[in-house]
């Protein structure tokens, strides 16, 4: 009796180790935000950021880049889709148009997209 | 021999005084783990509410499946809710029971706690009649009572087999710990023993009645007749009724503690469908007259831990959907 209740539970840890290996989607992290000031009066800013999976899937990923003003508190947002693969890390960068000023970089990655 | 319906899901844990007293505290921890687990579950799918809605809008599920699993989750909660308490007083009244003078203080004191018999009393139906040999054709009383005090008795009649209970009542699983000592006794000394409740009154009492009624009248018909036993019987000595009660007096602590306890007694059913619905032409299914609170419930604990290992499976490995 003991030997077929390990046997269900080997089985179950086994289903559960391929559900996890097979099925899972990207786990990514965003680090490493940074903000460039445009060469010209007008042209937007180009934020951008590594984005790392640290799950064992695949799939599409939300990131969500802002810029903080410092001095007014307003803040400027721009999305952009990304597909990550296992253990791959990869820059990503947006254009957001903001009037010139002082900018804090938040950059945050999700999944599933919202 | 008895057989894994007996074992696992009619009556299990009651062949010996020791797998009574674990019977009991297997259904405590049941109920406490149950009424965690649901909260735990409930907790989870509010805390990650957006990962999970999100997730079942992105995979085609129904979110409506995620208020089901919450109102699933708060309905075993509230069923288990009075176990997770009386397996809470179990312990807090063998603390005080470290703390007596005696034990028979301390069982007292939980007599006390546990309150007065309620009116209704749990009624079984034997296949075969019980009859003790010194007064033939007569029914009689095996007492449940140890030092710390009585616990009422059991009442046979024929078929019939009454608990007639003096603090508040336990479940049938005391009736069914009682015919698995008849038994016993009866193997013991090489007389037939395969004595089986048949009816259960707390679950069916309709069919119960019926099936009473049915045996009465074929005792009633026997002593109209002055012949032999009309309907089986199994006969028990004097001896045999004293080694009854000294089992009984065994579990009397163990009944105490199942006292605080609630019984969900139901019927079982197990279906397969081998054609499955929306045709549904054939289906395989088997039946159980009683399911004992231990397995029922020790079912639905595997299923809420089930679903919290799958709900916190989710969080840490959100499964892949579809892109935008």
């Amino acid at each position: 009796m003991k030997v077929r209740w390990l046997l269900l539970f080997a089985g179950l840890l086994a289903l559960t180790a391929l559900w996890v290996v097979n099925c899972s989607g990207p786990r990514p992290v965003a680090s490493d935000p940074r903000v460039e000031a445009p060469l010209r009066a007008g042209d937007p800013y180009h934020v951008t950021a590594l984005v790392s999976n640290e799950g064992p899937g695949h799939g599409e990923a939300r990131v969500t880049f802002r810029l903080r003003d410092t001095q007014t508190g307003r803040v400027y947002q721009q999305i952009a889709s990304v597909t990550l693969d296992p253990d791959e890390t990869i820059v990503v960068g947006v254009d957001i148009a903001a009037p010139p000023s002082q900018y804090e970089p938040i950059v945050e990655a999700e999944y599933p997209p919202r | 021999m008895a057989s894994l319906a007996d074992q696992a899901i009619r009556e299990p844990d009651v062949e010996t005084a020791e797998r009574y007293k674990q019977r009991v505290h297997w259904l405590a921890a049941a109920y406490t783990t149950m009424f965690v687990g649901a909260l735990a579950g409930i907790s989870l799918a509010v805390w990650q509410a957006q990962l999970y809605v999100a997730l079942s809008q992105r995979s085609n599920v129904e979110t409506l499946t995620l208020a089901f699993v919450i109102v699933f989750l708060a309905y075993l909660a509230i069923l288990s809710a009075p176990g997770a308490l009386g397996a809470a007083r179990i312990l807090y009244y063998a603390a005080q029971a470290r703390a007596s003078a005696t034990w028979e203080e301390g069982e007292r004191r939980k007599m006390r706690a546990v309150g007065v018999a309620s009116r209704s009393s749990a009624t079984v139906g034997l296949d075969l009649a019980l009859e003790r040999a010194s007064a033939p054709k007569q029914s009689f009383s095996i007492i449940v009572a140890d030092a710390a005090g009585p616990m009422g008795d059991i009442l046979v009649d024929g078929v019939e087999l009454t608990r007639r209970q003096t603090i508040k009542d336990g479940s049938n699983s005391l009736l069914a710990y009682f015919i698995h000592q008849v038994n016993e006794i009866l193997s013991q000394r090489g007389a037939p023993s395969e004595i089986q409740i048949v009816a259960w009154k707390r679950i069916n009492d309709e069919e119960t009645a019926q099936y009473l009624n049915l045996v009465q009248f074929a005792r009633n018909l026997e002593r109209r007749l002055d012949v032999g036993a009309l309907w089986p019987q199994a006969t028990l000595t004097d001896e045999d009724c004293e080694e009854l009660e000294r089992r009984m007096a065994a579990i009397c602590p163990a009944l105490r503690n199942e006292a605080f306890l609630p019984h969900w007694e139901y019927e079982g059913k197990h279906q397969l469908p081998l054609i499955p619905e929306p045709l549904g032409l054939i289906s395989l299914s088997r039946s159980e007259k009683r399911v004992d609170p231990l397995a029922s419930m020790g079912c639905a604990v595997m299923i809420v831990l089930g679903l919290v290992f799958i709900l916190m499976l989710i969080i840490l490995f959100p499964p892949w959907v579809p892109g935008t």
